[in-house]
């Protein structure tokens, strides 16, 4: 109830109101928005960009789903816009060029599994893919929406979101085969 | 169960969510092969491992950074964006523009200025009347063009209200120019717009109403092709603070490389302060390869104009 007050004072225009919002939310956004993008800044940029939008926008929020639905659709879909405009050369041309980044020895692998933890190792497959890939990726595994949903969200087609996630799966496989390997679980390869 | 089906279920479907009838089939098809059988620990593995992403640890400081940066692009946002003023703005302003332009209109149609070739039913629906209450009832809204001639400049719109009427008139006419301003900015329809803007690259109208619809597009519309049409029609204009002011803030705020290029050829070779501290930071910072090279062009590697001899 306090939130929906809080957003229909920013309807009408209360500074202070949607001030209010950017705190209650800025910190979830920021949280969202570095788990897309590669490091803070871009996180930061993607986060002001997002109460900018909130800000443009906010009229025309109706109360039919939460404030938190509206403004989690609006992040997802300036990360992924940002980060398809930020490097829009290397964007064009990373896929086919991003497999040389999958090339991890065995040697190298089990140095690095006695320096880091398993989830190190996990989050850092995750960033060794395309930004587009991770982001569906994240979206599917890590915050559990269906396909349909993620689709509609970033403004894609089901077909296409379908075709990033299992590329996605396959880079990520072929990365983490050795730790797998080593944990005994099988691996589709 | 085939391997395609599996496969979509596996993908679409969270697996507590999937039936256990469904899931009886799954496991009958995952222990006879061996494809989808990995493809299953994979989705195992993945749907385990990665449902909680280790997030970094963010002090009271980084969160007063976040928040003062948040709010100063806000705060920036309502002195040169004004979203809801210039939407009041617009609404009144063009609005009156717009009934001025009406006016104008209607009288050009009765000297024949503007003709309207449609049914004759049509001809009586067009009064100073019915154009008013369109305008009031913020119908122009969906204004659309419908043809124009590069070789006359003619321009003809369709207007929807009662039976769908059309306007005709030529693009250098100052009346039709501000309802090409109208179309830019009040349109919902993407596609209007940029028709819009693209027929107002070829002219330079001395009316604000125009100018400013331009710059409002560039700065405030969502879609980037309108931008970049809106941007490279106030090339026609010459070069005055508003437009430069423009131009600064595509090269901060803009996404698209290409808009921002367009911005720097805007400038030129503008040796403006302000422009050249704006040109220098972005000969720095910008990540586009393309931009700093028209930089280069223009100004020199940092930005800073070279003085001809």
């Amino acid at each position: 109830m306090e939130e929906i007050k809080l957003v229909k004072r920013a309807q009408a225009g209360n500074m202070m109101a949607f001030e209010q919002i950017v705190k209650n939310y800025e910190k979830r956004v920021f949280l969202i928005a570095i788990k897309i993008a590669k490091n803070e800044q871009d996180a930061e940029d993607i986060a002001q960009n997002v109460f900018i939008t909130i800000f443009r926008k906010i009229d025309s929020f109706n109360f039919k789903s939460s404030f938190y639905s509206w403004l989690y659709r609006i992040t997802m879909n300036t990360a992924f816009n940002h980060i398809k405009t930020r490097k829009y050369d290397e964007f064009l041309t990373n896929d086919d060029d991003d497999d040389k980044n999958l090339t991890i020895t065995d040697d190298k692998t089990s140095e690095q599994t006695d320096d880091h933890s398993f989830q190190k190792i996990l989050n850092d497959s995750l960033n060794k893919l395309p930004e587009k890939l991770k982001t569906v990726f994240i979206m599917k595994y890590n915050q559990h929406l269906k396909i349909k949903e993620i689709a509609s969200i970033l403004d894609l087609h089901s077909g296409t979101v379908k075709k990033y996630l299992f590329r996605a799966n396959e880079k990520l496989r072929i990365l983490l085969k050795p730790y797998r390997e080593k944990m005994n679980i099988k691996v589709a390869l | 169960m085939k391997c395609k089906k599996f496969q979509d279920i596996l993908l679409n479907y969270d697996i507590a969510e999937i039936p256990s009838n469904i899931m009886e089939k799954m496991e009958e098809h995952k222990n006879e092969c061996i494809d989808c059988s990995l493809l299953w620990e994979d989705e195992m593995f993945f749907s385990q491992n990665y449902e909680n992403i280790p997030e970094p640890k963010l002090d009271e400081d980084r969160i007063s950074k976040l928040h003062n940066g948040i709010m100063r692009e806000v705060q920036r946002e309502m002195i040169i964006g004004q979203p809801k003023e210039k939407f009041n703005f617009w609404s009144n302003r063009v609005v009156s523009q717009i009934a001025s332009v009406a006016g104008t209109l209607v009288i050009g149609i009765l000297v024949g200025k503007f003709l309207l070739q449609n049914s004759q039913e049509m001809n009586t629906k067009l009064t100073a009347q019915n154009v008013q209450e369109i305008i009031n009832n913020d119908r122009l809204n969906n204004i659309k063009i419908r043809e124009v001639s590069n070789a006359t400049n003619d321009v003809s719109f369709d207007v929807s209200w009662s039976d769908g009427a059309k306007i005709e008139g030529n693009r250098c006419d100052p009346n039709i120019q501000k309802l090409l301003a109208f179309a830019l900015v009040k349109s919902n329809n993407p596609g209007t717009r940029l028709h819009s803007a693209k027929i107002m690259e070829g002219i330079s109208s001395g009316d604000n109403v125009v100018l400013d619809a331009l710059i409002h597009s560039v700065t405030k519309d969502e879609n980037p092709g309108v931008r970049l049409k809106a941007l490279r029609a106030l090339k026609n204009y010459n070069l005055n603070n508003k437009i430069r002011t423009t131009c600064i803030f595509v090269l901060q705020n803009e996404s698209s490389p290409a808009i921002r290029m367009e911005a720097i050829q805007i400038l030129g070779n503008d040796n403006n302060i302000e422009v050249q501290t704006a040109l220098k930071s972005v000969a720095k910072n910008d990540d586009a390869e393309g931009v700093k090279a028209m930089i280069k062009k223009y100004y020199g590697d940092s930005g800073i104009q070279i003085k001809k001899k």
